[in-house]
């Protein structure tokens, strides 16, 4: 009777026991879905915080971002032709050169390492202000990805970054603590008047085979076509002189890829003999880069193909666009 | 997949985190070999094959040894560790061996050999020919279970940068199968994160300097070179020892332990009181197997009769230190890597320790009191500065040329004249990277005098302990080097 007794408040114990130990479970979980709860809300407002910092005003924005977020201090509607990619943008098209030669309104959201999530923000961000006629695209952005697994977890990087804008802008201190204001106006562009010579030969030789651009790229990039259909703007795909960064296979496979989805291709690495790219002079980082003198000729190029492929305005005379004129005495003051 | 990288963190550990739990306890140490070999697989691919192979010739050399009877016994540890070692050396070092060869020829009588090493594999070397020695020397019992062999040599948190692990403290946590409770959890997630703020805030920022004053050292010379040097120790504690601090972090949400392998380094007295606290387990493995081996071996032992009666206990104690810590200098030097600049690095350090050795006598008399302890302390970090000088030089011709361009236009100017602004950094950067430096020092200085911060924390209410944990969090994000605008840092002891 004793010995039942006892069994039963022994197994009444231990039943307690597991009840608590339960509800203590429970009670873990949910403090550490309230610690996690606290830190998406903490990580929410810093974003706030930092957006509005770095982003809203683009004259506070220097650094990385600069010309991306810069093109809100563009007048609206002023710009024809956007141009977005990595480093190869602002070092490949002077918009200034372009606006004196052919009149074209352009602007460049490039930012070095760029990555296609980055391209599709900055498309974003010109498209709140502007009506660009055309975008152009520079393609080293569609292989800067490594497999599709690094593809994978770069995309969902880039996807916390958008939703969680701290990640992306955390520098923003460094502009608090320093007081900077953004550079002058070249509309996007750097002037790079040193030359460090590119020695490699031909690199653009002639093969059967592609690099396919990778599919976590490709998938952003559908993005980015419904992206410019849906604001009537032409995409267009182009590729900088670059040894450094091109060569056959990827030439194919931009081109294989720019057939496929119907749009427009231009490879300067194919026409670097017409547009007179003297290697020796006309690289600031052994290949890897134009100096001025390459963006000098890439411009020059490119104004022509633009003017005769796509119907663009002479802006040259404009009234409302007195500070293009201001803008281009300063540009040939830089360059000379 | 570096310790520090977010498919580790936010994805690797975790997956293995949740099988190990939802796993019965005698499965889980199985997952944890599956997850190691799968880490092992994601840098290495193939290369896995060598793990494997020299798993296998530890665990049947450690058999073997227990049957093996007198001169047969050591036939066995000879053919075992001279496997482990084998394979280390012809794929570490052949290719700069050829080179040298050719080189003294001047001709190619060698062909140039370039093979593939697989990573860790100088950490896991280390831990297998540890465990056939102390089997031979019957410290404990050979294991009869392959697993746990083969989940100490390739336990994913310590296969890639050590510490380098004893099997007789290892393996027991290791092959336990506990589930995580909540307190490793915290107190392994804890360690992890301040292992992140050291590498992403200090060493990943000092890195940029660094680069670019290495890459370019023609370019620089005078105070610019020192402050390279300088920076680039920090940013090797901070990296080195960050790592640790995430791989002991990540052992210990599985419960297990593993060894310290740095203990406050910069407030040594001696170089050979920095070694003592800078990569602890190699030290100590260096220790174990060779430095005692060599001080007991007969032709020391005869040396230092010989000498005592000859010259005197100094000379004889001198003699015995040349050649005890001649093999362990060397091995460190080349340990490191195949190439002259580490060689030289390991005889750097032994003619100091031997000039420390010399010298011990006078400096034990003369040289106490807090006074002397500072100079002291300088000293060392003058040692340590130059020593890292060369280990980080690309070529030993590199590191010579960069030594002796410090006396070309040293001014002090250089610090406050925009020199230092132009490499890379902004006032900001060098403000942040001090900022977190000294805080590392304090809180690491605290923790060796005993403060355990996990408990200190539990004294805390929670919203107090919550805004600490989100005050570092955010520090890693706000101030990390991390992003597009950043160079991606590899880990620099992986490559070792």
């Amino acid at each position: 009777m004793n010995q039942n007794l006892e069994g039963n408040l022994h197994n009444e114990k231990k039943r307690g026991e597991n009840i608590r130990a339960g509800k203590s479970r429970w009670h873990q979980g949910f403090r550490v879905v309230c610690f996690f709860l606290g830190l998406v809300l903490l990580l929410h407002g810093a974003s706030i915080v930092v957006y509005a910092m770095e982003c809203k005003n683009g004259k506070n924005c220097v650094g990385r971002n600069s010309k991306v977020f810069g093109i809100r201090n563009e007048k609206e509607n002023s710009i024809d032709v956007l141009v977005v990619g990595d480093s190869e943008t602002y070092t490949s098209i002077s918009p200034m050169q372009l606006y004196d030669e052919t009149g074209i309104t352009s602007y460049i959201s490039g930012q070095y390492g760029q990555k296609i999530g980055e391209t599709k923000e900055a498309i974003r961000i010109a498209l709140e202000t502007q009506k660009p006629k055309l975008i152009l695209l520079e393609t080293n952005v569609l292989y800067r990805s490594k497999g599709s697994a690094d593809g994978i977890l770069s995309s969902s990087l880039e996807g916390l970054q958008s939703r969680f804008p701290i990640f992306q802008y955390h520098n923003a201190w460094k502009n608090v603590l320093t007081g900077k204001k953004s550079l002058e106006n070249l509309k996007g562009f750097e002037i790079r008047k040193w030359c460090k010579a590119y020695t490699g030969g031909e690199y653009m030789e002639e093969t059967s085979l592609h690099r396919e651009i990778p599919k976590s790229i490709q998938k952003q990039m559908d993005e980015i076509i419904s992206l410019c259909k849906e604001n009537n703007v032409t995409l267009v795909l182009y590729s900088a002189p670059s040894p450094k960064n091109y060569d056959g296979e990827k030439h194919n496979g931009i081109e294989c890829y720019a057939n496929e989805k119907n749009l427009a291709y231009v490879d300067l690495n194919l026409k670097t003999s017409e547009l007179e790219i003297d290697w020796a002079k006309d690289t600031a980082d052994h290949g890897d880069h134009l100096n001025l003198s390459g963006a000098q000729k890439t411009t020059r190029f490119l104004g022509t193909y633009l003017k005769d492929q796509f119907d663009l305005e002479d802006h040259r005379g404009d009234e409302n666009l007195k500070e293009w004129d201001i803008s281009l005495e300063e540009y040939h003051k830089k360059i000379a | 997949m570096g310790y520090h990288e977010p498919i580790f963190l936010g994805v690797f550990l975790p997956v293995v985190m949740l099988l190990y739990q939802l796993c019965t306890k005698k499965l889980r140490p199985w997952i944890l070999l599956l997850a190691s070999y799968v880490f092992f697989w994601s840098f290495s691919r193939y290369l896995v094959c060598y793990l494997i192979g020299a798993t296998i010739v530890v665990y049947v050399g450690g058999l073997l040894l227990e049957k093996a009877k007198g001169n047969r016994k050591k036939w066995v540890l000879g053919c075992s560790t001279g496997m482990l070692i084998g394979v280390l050396g012809i794929l570490k070092y052949s290719g700069f061996v050829t080179e040298n060869v050719n080189a003294l020829a001047g001709d190619t009588l060698l062909p140039p050999i370039k093979l593939m090493v697989p990573i860790g594999i100088s950490f896991y070397t280390l831990q297998g020919v540890a465990y056939l020695v102390d089997v031979y020397w019957e410290k404990y019992k050979p294991e009869l279970h392959f697993g746990k062999i083969a989940l100490y040599m390739g336990f994913f948190p310590h296969v890639l940068e050590g510490p380098i692990c004893l099997y007789d403290n290892h393996v027991k946590e290791l092959w336990s199968g506990e589930p995580i409770n909540g307190e490793n959890l915290k107190r392994g997630i804890m360690r992890i994160t301040w292992g992140l703020l050291k590498k992403m805030i200090i060493a990943d920022r000092l890195y940029i300097l660094v680069s670019k004053v290495y890459d370019n050292y023609r370019t620089y010379s005078g105070l610019v070179i020192v402050v390279a040097a300088i920076c680039y120790t920090v940013q090797l504690y901070m990296e080195f020892s960050g790592c640790m601090d995430i791989v002991i972090g990540t052992a210990k949400i599985f419960g297990v332990t593993l060894p310290e392998n740095f203990r406050l380094p910069f407030v040594s007295k001696n170089a050979g009181e920095f070694w003592r606290r800078w990569h602890i387990t190699l030290g100590t493995w260096f220790k174990t197997y060779i430095f005692y081996p060599v001080s007991i071996s007969k032709p020391v032992k005869k040396w230092n009769k010989f000498a005592t009666k000859k010259f005197g206990k100094y000379v004889a104690k001198l003699g015995v230190s040349a050649a005890t810590l001649f093999p362990v200098w060397l091995c460190n030097g080349i340990w490191h890597g195949a190439q002259w600049g580490y060689i030289f690095y390991g005889m750097y350090y032994f003619v100091i320790l031997l000039v420390e050795a010399a010298l011990e006598p006078i400096v034990k008399k003369k040289c106490v009191g807090p006074v002397w302890d500072g100079i002291r302390m300088a000293k060392t970090w003058v040692i340590i500065f130059t020593g890292e000088l060369f280990f980080r030089a690309e070529r030993l011709s590199v590191g010579l040329s960069m030594f002796g361009s410090i006396f070309k236009g040293f001014t002090l100017q250089t610090l406050w004249d925009g020199s230092l602004l132009a490499l890379g950094l902004s006032i900001p950067d060098f403000l942040c990277a001090f900022a977190f430096t000294i805080l590392v020092a304090v809180m690491e200085h605290k923790k060796e005098a005993g403060l355990d911060y996990y408990e200190k924390l539990q004294e805390y209410r929670t919203p107090v302990r919550w805004g600490i944990y989100y005050a570092f969090i955010f520090a890693i994000i706000i101030f990390g080097a991390y992003g597009t605008g950043y160079q991606k840092v590899d880990l620099i002891y992986a490559q070792f």
